[in-house]
């Protein structure tokens, strides 16, 4: 806000100056600089001008989101752009927003891709006739090029039970036990049955899924 | 694979699956559902891969759990079915990591009434819904009911808040977003091609389509890609390439899904990798083959820089480029390193 004296020599009028001024006193007095005299004077006039209002509270916004952000730097032109949208609040004039262009460049436009699914996964083509075996045959192989590992993953996904074991401390030791699972858990190549200790190093199989214990933090 | 053998099927049931076809092709994905569920309701209730384009048409809309469900009825018709264990598997992991990115149950505070008060008065003979904020001025320009109108505002907030604070800058007029479901009416006329779901070009627009009420994680998730692009814009002058500028916007939007790490692992075994000279030009320009894979490389490469150089060395990056200094150069500055040595496929 410092940036009013250098205009001075601009040919802005008396009053827009004036007006300026009066942020710059209002800037200080809430950053807590000292005041000068003619700055105490100003300060006790803003209130009188009812058309500064949303800029005090434009500064309000801007010294409390930004205060503790010194190292926050601000977009190429960023000043330029704040001071004429100051001086066009203050002269009244229309503010013209300068989003779609910078420099003259044309903006390119970017796009989100749709969050879902796959542009490129088709879905079964209906024509008048139902698809014979064959048909569905094809659909199928065509969609399933895609990720061989993920079916791979997801099958040995779904061997595990929603509540398939549960951990217990007694004391320093760590046991295991199954909830009825229905694809059994191991503990190295030891089914389990009761509820068995895992220590470190040990092989915990549910289902397909294979987890190896690398460290218990004993609390 | 043992697929149902079909006999028989209503001749109407059939029209409404080829009509499902049509709309889903067209991106009317509520008109589609409506299709399939009334074949559905005259016959045919025997076909695997009805329910399982039933899914993919609910998994477009956002409504994972129907989608599963359907999913469901199709692994029991065809147990083996790849397309339905594939869908499902993704479906999944898509679930997931939209619900990693909000939590829904800090949204069902009731809005404040001077905020009702406000979407009232602003509120036209058109419906549409108003709300000016000090940094943002959003325009629904379909109904959507006033608790999720405050909840995209508190999520608008939080994007303003997080990415500013991530990319060290905030913009410095408000923000003009407009949201409209696109249910009924082609993505054309919303001049949104028919893949995007979202567009920053000098103001936001986000596109939905639902029955009801949109998603809001993948509305948060589009928000953020927008705003990505916005702050990108500003910080490199205008200056930034396709690959940067998209690979930030989707690597700050949401996670990567398991099936794109797939199908990048698979374009690198394969030797498809796009260059970066191809990956450079506006994606929009690059054919549907090329563009996903555009997208998920971009998003490999810079999740790389973020990883290796953090987010200081990247806003240097963009500040580079905002002078006018070339990428290959501005690189160099900014990592030390040449273009030719960042690779193609991010860490993977």
């Amino acid at each position: 806000m410092r940036f009013w004296k250098k205009w001075r020599r601009a040919g802005i009028s008396a009053d827009d100056l004036k007006k300026a001024e009066m942020l710059e006193a209002y800037t200080c007095w809430l950053k807590n600089e000292k005041l000068s005299r003619k700055q105490k004077r100003l300060l006790k006039e803003v209130n009188n001008f009812p058309e500064l209002q949303p800029l005090k509270q434009l500064i309000d916004f801007s010294h409390y989101r930004f205060e503790e952000r010194e190292n926050v730097q601000p977009p190429p032109g960023a000043e330029q752009r704040a001071r004429e949208r100051v001086m066009a609040e203050i002269r009244g004039e229309a503010l013209e927003t300068d989003t779609a262009s910078v420099d003259g460049l044309e903006l390119q436009p970017g796009y989100s891709p749709q969050g879902m699914g796959s542009e490129t996964t088709e879905i079964m083509q209906v024509d008048a006739s139902l698809p014979n075996v064959d048909e569905l045959r094809k659909w199928d192989t065509e969609q399933s090029t895609a990720s061989p590992e993920m079916l791979k993953r997801y099958n040995a996904i779904r061997t595990l039970s929603r509540l398939h074991i549960r951990f217990e401390q007694k004391d320093d030791d760590v046991y295991v036990t199954d909830l009825g699972s229905s694809n059994t858990t191991y503990v190295d190549n030891t089914r389990v049955e009761t509820p068995t200790l895992i220590q470190d190093g040990s092989t915990l199989k549910c289902g397909k899924v294979s987890f190896k214990v690398v460290d218990i933090e004993r609390s | 694979m043992k697929a149902v053998q079909i006999t028989h099927t209503n001749p109407l049931a059939l029209s409404h699956f080829q009509q499902a076809t049509l709309s889903y092709k067209q991106a009317c994905y509520v008109e589609s559902i409506q299709h399939y569920l009334a074949g559905l309701k005259l016959g045919a209730a025997q076909h695997h891969y009805i329910y399982a384009d039933l899914a993919k048409a609910y998994e477009m809309i956002g409504d994972w759990d129907t989608a599963l469900a359907c999913l469901d009825i199709a692994l029991r018709l065809c147990p083996e079915s790849p397309t339905a264990l594939r869908r499902k598997a993704r479906i999944l992991d898509e679930k997931a990591c939209y619900d990693t990115l909000i939590c829904l149950d800090g949204f069902k505070k009731p809005p404040p009434r001077k905020f009702l008060k406000q979407l009232q008065e602003n509120t036209t003979k058109f419906s549409k819904q108003v709300v000016n904020s000090e940094f943002f001025s959003l325009t629904c320009h379909s109904e959507i009911n006033s608790q999720t109108v405050w909840n995209i505002c508190r999520l608008i907030y939080r994007t303003y808040s997080e990415l500013g604070e991530t990319l060290g800058c905030y913009p410095v007029s408000p923000v003009s977003i407009s949201i409209e479901n696109t249910n009924g009416t082609a993505k054309s006329q919303y001049s949104l091609p028919k893949w995007a779901s979202g567009c920053y070009d000098g103001s936001i627009r986000l596109a939905y389509c639902t029955a009801g009420e949109p998603v809001l994680s993948i509305l948060y998730a589009l928000l953020r890609h927008e705003w990505v692009h916005l702050l990108v814009h500003h910080l490199a002058n205008g200056h930034c390439p396709a690959w940067l500028d998209e690979g930030l916007a989707q690597s700050l939007a949401r996670p990567m899904f398991q099936s794109e790490g797939f199908e990048l692992q698979k374009a690198v075994q394969t030797e498809r990798l796009l260059p970066f000279t191809l990956l450079s030009t506006p994606f929009s320009q690059l054919s549907p083959k090329f563009r996903k894979l555009a997208y998920i490389q971009s998003t490999a490469i810079v999740q790389f820089l973020i990883q290796q150089f953090g987010f200081s060395k990247i806003r240097t990056l963009l500040s580079q480029l905002s002078k006018g200094t070339p990428i290959e150069t501005a690189i160099e500055q900014a990592f030390k390193r040449s273009l030719a040595e960042i690779p193609l496929a991010g860490t993977f």
